[in-house]
């Protein structure tokens, strides 16, 4: 080794040592940065820890990262003569490559097989993962290992069970079973409970419960399901804070709809109360099109348990379409030029339109059960006299169609922005091609 | 004043004309002039770099520039007993390094270098039940995975080993509301992911299976007034980006959707005059990702000073049609 790197190997196992240090001091650590000093001023550590928050001076990070990492991978590297490192050794140096580059996959799977072998606890990794977040909101391998993480405890979670009565609602994905949530009534926050009597997560993930159809879920073993039932809601959270360090995450939106889909199963209490929450969200980002998108995925699902969601929380599926398409509608008119929102509108109006077809179908073929659940949901509400006809089901998808036609073309019309016109332009061609023109049924 | 539009404007003094020469000179001397620190921090992505790097110099007709033994020894080096090769030595296996290293000595015509039987089986373990592939043994699924299992398997001529039906009917459960397809069904559309089904479904034989027409209108809305092409909705032009709605719009026989001088236009203001290479977008940083794209784009555009470009697996397509597993044709004729 010449001169020059025997001192950087020194210096860099000074400030390795450095940050352990800071980590074992300060366990609440939630937020890192690189400072920007490019130069070290003088020989006091160029690492500053205040209320939980942690910088490092920039020049540091490349000699922290480069011993960090050749150590690690020196140790995975099986040509070479074994190198023995401790566990708690290989947690500390796979964290600061990680800090530093959160996209070596080999860092994370080093931690992987740390867990499985019991010398990482798996909270600890949920801990970094979000830590790591605060500075690279858009790691995609971040959001990787905690699919995996969670996927983990879900997994734990069934494969336990005494009774292997325990149900998957759909089929196998990623190698694992679903968790069956719907019965298991977790207190989501004040809208939530609202909803539903809230119970203790707790309490919720160690009952037996009974999903729909009388299926039975089963006992969960209790350290696995309360680290499931804390971190599960934690991570709509985490979430929310990814999407808005960097705008359009497809990263982080696309990990939150997993965790709805494949964590909370698409339990209807949880695609409603995403649905509310994401409300404001949406309306201050109005150029994000994850965020529109990831309502039309609660809407989709929601779309698929039209007669529950009646039964259960009393909510209409039309009158929640009904609701998005003003919701739309008005940030259309209130923010101009956002194709954004204008692909929003396109899929919240196909929704409709789906919706009041198959009403119409029905009333023409009464004996005829197109969509047993959209039936059931017209039974339903059919019965409760003085209840609030939606627009779905008092018009024809004509006249949907044509009061769609107007709006747009009176936006069009109104418009001050060329840009606004050129999008409502468009939407009317889209109507257009999508749904020619229909007759009066 | 208005609602700014996401876009960038060209400056007046970029770029006009293909500066190939200096690309393959920015390639060819790349990685040499590195420092140890950016050599380690991207060691993560070293193997898909190499084959940026490799196509975009036979793009460019000067791959012989490149040391062919000292490629084919790392590529080598890089395959692990499992059969799945790393994206560098002593690092994991992954679905993503394993394509990049089956088009690397493709390239070459040298993959006998890899223990194919083994690799095959490796790509062929990772199909779940519901055809979808995972990235590694750790279980991530992402249609990007599905694309770089088919792709490298028809590169090998072992389409064999996979439950093909099963993967094309994984992807199309991935395909939108807008005809795009995301990363997992259900999941936003999104140009690179387009990319990769597209890709897909033109090597297995599926095409027909996609709304052309309006995945089309989907692609060809990626078209900014500065004639750059972006992945989503109100994102920023970026020439990758007009590589993978390119080459998706190429494979389903729509190119003639896009804009073709404008676009041509935004991509040659990406260049850097002075170092060579391609950016993101003009006046940012190079880098060889972006240099591939940009040739690629610029050849499917029909630049006739760029060697032609496959638009499936962005290869050249001589070496694509020598391996008969050129779909070109049939984009054409659909």
């Amino acid at each position: 080794m010449t001169k020059t790197n025997k001192m950087e190997d020194a210096r860099g196992r000074r400030l390795f040592a450095d940050l352990n240090h800071a980590f074992r001091k300060d366990p609440l650590i939630d937020e890192y940065d690189f400072l920007p000093v490019t130069e070290p001023q003088n020989n006091a550590s160029p690492l500053l820890l205040v209320e939980h928050k942690l910088g490092l001076e920039l020049w540091s990070v490349r000699l922290l990262f480069r011993y960090a990492y050749n150590r690690l991978m020196n140790w995975r590297d099986r040509n070479q003569a074994s190198v023995f490192i401790d566990p708690q050794e290989l947690i500390h140096l796979s964290r600061a490559v990680l800090m530093v580059n959160p996209d070596c996959y080999t860092a994370w799977n080093i931690r992987k097989e740390l867990i499985e072998n019991g010398d990482l606890p798996l909270a600890d990794d949920l801990k970094l993962g979000q830590l790591i977040l605060s500075k690279f909101p858009k790691s995609a391998e971040t959001f990787i290992h905690r699919r995996w993480l969670f996927q983990r405890l879900v997994n734990q979670c069934l494969s336990s069970s005494n009774d292997s009565t325990a149900s998957a609602d759909g089929h196998q994905e990623n190698g694992g079973a679903l968790l069956c949530m719907d019965g298991i009534d977790i207190a989501l926050g004040p809208e939530a409970n609202a909803l539903a009597n809230g119970i203790r997560p707790e309490a919720a993930a160690a009952a037996v419960a009974l999903g729909e159809g009388g299926r039975a879920c089963a006992a969960l073993p209790l350290e696995s399901s309360r680290l499931l039932a804390e971190n599960l809601h934690h991570e709509l959270t985490v979430c929310d804070r990814a999407a808005d360090s960097y705008a359009s995450n497809y990263y982080a939106w696309t990990h939150r709809a997993w965790v709805v889909r494949y964590c909370f199963n698409c339990s209807l209490q949880v695609l409603l109360g995403e649905l509310e929450r994401t409300q404001t969200w949406t309306m201050k980002h109005v150029s994000d099109h994850s965020g529109f998108h990831y309502r039309q995925f609660l809407l989709s699902n929601l779309t698929k348990h039209a007669a529950r969601l009646h039964r259960q929380y009393a909510k209409s599926l039309s009158g929640l379409v009904d609701a998005e398409h003003d919701f739309i509608c008005d940030l259309v008119q209130s923010f101009p030029s956002h194709e954004a929102l204008w692909y929003h509108r396109k899929f919240v109006f196909h929704l409709m339109m789906k919706s009041a077809k198959t009403y119409s179908s029905e009333a023409a073929a009464t004996d005829r059960v197109i969509n047993g659940e959209l039936q059931a949901l017209h039974d339903a509400v059919s019965k409760n006299d003085g209840q609030k006809r939606s627009r779905l089901e008092s018009h024809s998808p004509h006249v949907l169609r044509q009061r769609e036609m107007d709006a747009v073309q009176k936006t069009a019309s109104q418009a001050k922005e060329p840009f606004q016109k050129t999008l409502a332009r468009k939407y009317v061609e889209w109507l257009e091609k999508m749904f020619p023109s229909l007759k009066e049924t | 004043m208005g609602t700014p539009v996401k876009d960038i404007t060209l400056p007046d003094n970029a770029p006009k004309t293909l500066l190939l020469q200096k690309h393959a000179d920015y390639i060819a001397a790349y990685g040499n002039k590195k420092d140890d620190y950016e050599y380690i921090m991207t060691e993560y992505l070293r193997m898909n770099g190499m084959y940026w790097g490799l196509t975009a110099l036979s793009l460019a007709g000067q791959l012989d520039r490149m040391d062919k033994k000292e490629v084919i020894s790392f590529a080598k080096s890089c395959q692990t007993e499992g059969g799945g090769v790393a994206c560098s030595v002593g690092h994991d296996p992954h679905m993503l390094s394993t394509l990049s290293a089956v088009q690397i000595l493709t390239l070459y015509d040298a993959v006998d270098n890899l223990n194919v039987e083994t690799l095959v089986s490796w790509v062929a373990g990772l199909q779940q039940d519901d055809g979808s592939f995972s990235g590694d043994k750790w279980g991530e699924v992402d249609t990007r995975f599905s694309f770089c299992a088919v792709a490298c398997l028809s590169l090998l001529g072992r389409l064999d080993a996979i439950n093909v039906d099963k993967a094309v009917d994984f992807v199309l459960s991935c395909m939108n509301f807008d005809g795009g397809f995301g990363c997992r069904p259900g999941s936003e559309s999104h140009s690179g992911q387009i990319y990769c089904c597209v890709g897909l479904l033109a090597i297995t034989g599926y095409l027909h299976k996609i709304n052309t027409d309006q995945l089309g209108w989907w692609l060809c809305e990626r078209q900014l007034p500065s004639g750059g092409l972006n992945g989503r909705p109100e994102k920023l032009p970026d020439v990758c980006y007009s590589w993978w709605v390119l080459a998706s719009m190429a494979a389903i026989g729509r190119l003639h959707w896009i804009d073709k001088d404008k676009l041509r236009a935004f991509m040659l203001a990406c260049q850097d005059e002075e170092t060579g290479g391609f950016a993101d977008r003009p006046g940012d940083m190079v880098d060889p990702f972006h240099t591939l794209f940009g040739l690629a784009g610029l050849s499917l555009l029909g630049d006739e000073s760029v060697q032609p470009v496959n638009p499936v697996y962005c290869m050249p397509e001589n070496i694509i049609r020598r391996l008969n597993l050129s779909t070109t044709d049939d984009a054409e004729n659909s």
